[in-house]
């Protein structure tokens, strides 16, 4: 609170009182009363106009100090209410009401907000757990009737399942969930995990992985990891070239306390406009449009997860050559 | 031949998982009534469980424990949800071993067959037969008439896959798939090689023509 915008806020108060004062002053003296008789009534005057603004000011600069602080310091701003007192003039008590009945309404808006998104989450928990009941029924069926057209059909039971992990990772991507355990593991044997559960889908493409260098030691939670490059494994399917025989190479490097893992493909590639953009959600960008099939998660997803797990993640792209995903992971010494 | 006891509510899946492991050599004993599994599975002294976790009437976490009190007969739970959590619980309740629906038939197959062999020692053979053909998946050996011979990590796969499907066609793809499990990455020309060397290692064993390529489906025996 500046005293310069309080004293401009109260000019036409103080001016009106000054001009009171002069006015007064300058009757008495046509009056013919003694200059310091004069000089005494308006000092008092004036005297009691300091100390009555000074007084205001002392009030208001206390309450509006401490409530604009408080603000300043509090990350939780619907508590605000809860953490002021009640101030002694009228204006900051009615300020001070409205504050508390707003806050609360607040609250119970969030609180009831989030409950709401806790059970609608816990509910697709719930389902996407029920939903690999079935899968796994069909996984054993299609295993007990072979046939080429019941392949075919569980590689769309494949697609399903896919689809059930990625809202699954979804719902534990927000901050409400924290079921994730950093711990070292080996970058060759999740790499392999998420080749061999992306499976089908690289085999009927011809996308024959290849590994370099993977013997590696990260710090990162496993199950975590291995979806995330799913969804990196599924984009290089997606988006491979017709035109070529598809390469897909799964390499690493160690480069001082960091792994830098390498997923690349020679596909279609991605727009440079963009591939800024790839990793945002809901984004589909041209490649998205194109093919038809895009949900603009995947990549989100591979983010989102990462930043929990303090991996950084980047890529860079070709039109028409490939594109290369990068994971830099803290490495396990 | 070992006897293993599946606890599982879902029926087809019950039905489905025990001709799955008859077919690759157990015996396997179901149970509808989930009020008394425990004393069932007392009664029929299986060498190993099955465990879905959510069951009727008791939980699979408390059966577990249960069971553990009178039996150390090894427990295999199986569960669709995904969570640390879960596992760690299942663990301190004592099972063995701990797999996540939907799981790889082959992984189950393995784990399986591990759990079993740490428990009772290596003596497990999994052994196929089709047409006078035996293979012995441990030893990597297949043997017809009296002859035998040695198999690579290859060749062994795909005709277990073929064995276990006698009679049906095996896409190729299915055979590519089953090898990546193996943590073989081969490609479509590596499979083909591998199939033609196994063609030629029945022959020298006297088995001409076992092995039947149905163009663009795939192979059988």
């Amino acid at each position: 609170m500046s005293l310069k915008k309080y004293l401009a806020d109260k000019r036409v108060i103080f001016v009106t009182a000054v001009l009171i004062c002069v006015v007064c002053g300058g009757f008495l003296l046509v009056q013919d009363t003694p200059l310091a008789v004069v000089f005494f009534v308006t000092i008092l005057y004036m005297a009691g106009l300091f100390f009555l603004a000074g007084y205001d000011y002392g009030r208001k600069y206390r309450f509006y100090n401490y409530l604009i602080e408080t603000v300043k310091q509090t990350e939780e701003k619907t508590y605000l209410s809860e953490l002021i007192e009640e101030p002694s003039f009228y204006e900051g008590q009615i300020l001070y009401h409205i504050l508390k009945e707003s806050s609360k309404y607040q609250n119970d808006r969030i609180a009831e907000g989030k409950r709401e998104l806790q059970e609608y989450q816990e509910y697709i928990q719930l389902w996407a757990h029920e939903i690999k009941t079935p899968v796994a029924a069909a996984g054993l069926v299609a295993k007990n009737h072979p046939g080429s057209s019941v392949s075919s059909i569980m590689e769309e039971v494949d697609k399903i399942e896919h689809y059930v992990e990625q809202i699954l990772y979804y719902t534990k991507s927000s901050h409400l969930w924290e079921d994730y355990q950093i711990k070292p593991i080996s970058l060759k044997s999740v790499a392999m995990e998420a080749v061999k559960k992306n499976a089908r889908f690289l085999i009927a493409r011809q996308m024959t992985p290849v590994f370099e260098n993977l013997d590696q030691q990260i710090l990162a939670d496993e199950k975590w990891f291995s979806f995330v490059i799913g969804q990196v494994l599924e984009n290089a399917v997606k988006y491979c070239a017709k035109d070529r025989p598809p390469s897909l190479i799964l390499s690493a490097q160690k480069v001082d306390h960091e792994i830098i893992f390498c997923v690349e493909d020679n596909g279609i590639g991605i727009p440079d406009k963009d591939i800024k953009r790839i990793f945002r959600k809901g984004f589909t960008g041209e490649n998205g449009r194109a093919y038809k099939k895009s949900t603009g998660m995947g990549l989100y997803l591979c983010k989102t997860l990462c930043e929990k797990m303090e991996i950084k993640v980047e890529a860079h792209s070709k039109c028409g050559e490939g594109t290369r995903i990068l994971f830099y992971i803290p490495a396990a010494e | 031949m070992q006897k293993l006891f599946i606890v599982e509510d879902e029926e087809k899946i019950r039905q489905e998982l025990a001709d799955l492991l008859t077919k690759n050599g157990y015996s396997c004993i179901l149970t509808k009534d989930f009020e008394n599994v425990v004393e069932q599975i007392m009664e029929a002294g299986p060498d190993l469980v099955l465990l879905d976790l959510n069951l009727p009437f008791y939980d699979g976490m408390y059966l577990c424990r249960k069971l553990r009190e009178k039996s150390d007969v090894p427990i295999i739970v199986v569960t669709s949800s995904n969570s640390d959590m879960d596992e760690l619980m299942s663990m301190n309740s004592g099972a063995d071993d701990f797999i996540t629906k939907p799981y790889n038939v082959h992984i189950l197959l393995a784990h399986i067959s591990a759990v079993l062999s740490r428990v009772y020692g290596k003596t497990t053979s999994c052994i196929f037969a089709h047409k006078g053909l035996s293979l012995d998946v441990m030893k990597s050996k297949a043997s017809y008439q009296g002859k035998e011979i040695d198999l690579t990590k290859n060749e062994m796969g795909i005709l277990r896959v073929l064995m276990e499907q006698a009679g049906n066609i095996v896409p190729r793809n299915e055979l590519i798939r089953y090898l990546w499990e193996m943590e073989e990455f081969v490609e479509d020309s590596t499979l083909t090689v591998n199939i033609n060397r196994l063609r030629k290692k029945l022959e020298q064993l006297g088995l001409k023509d076992y092995l039947i390529t149905r163009r663009g489906q795939g192979y059988m025996i």
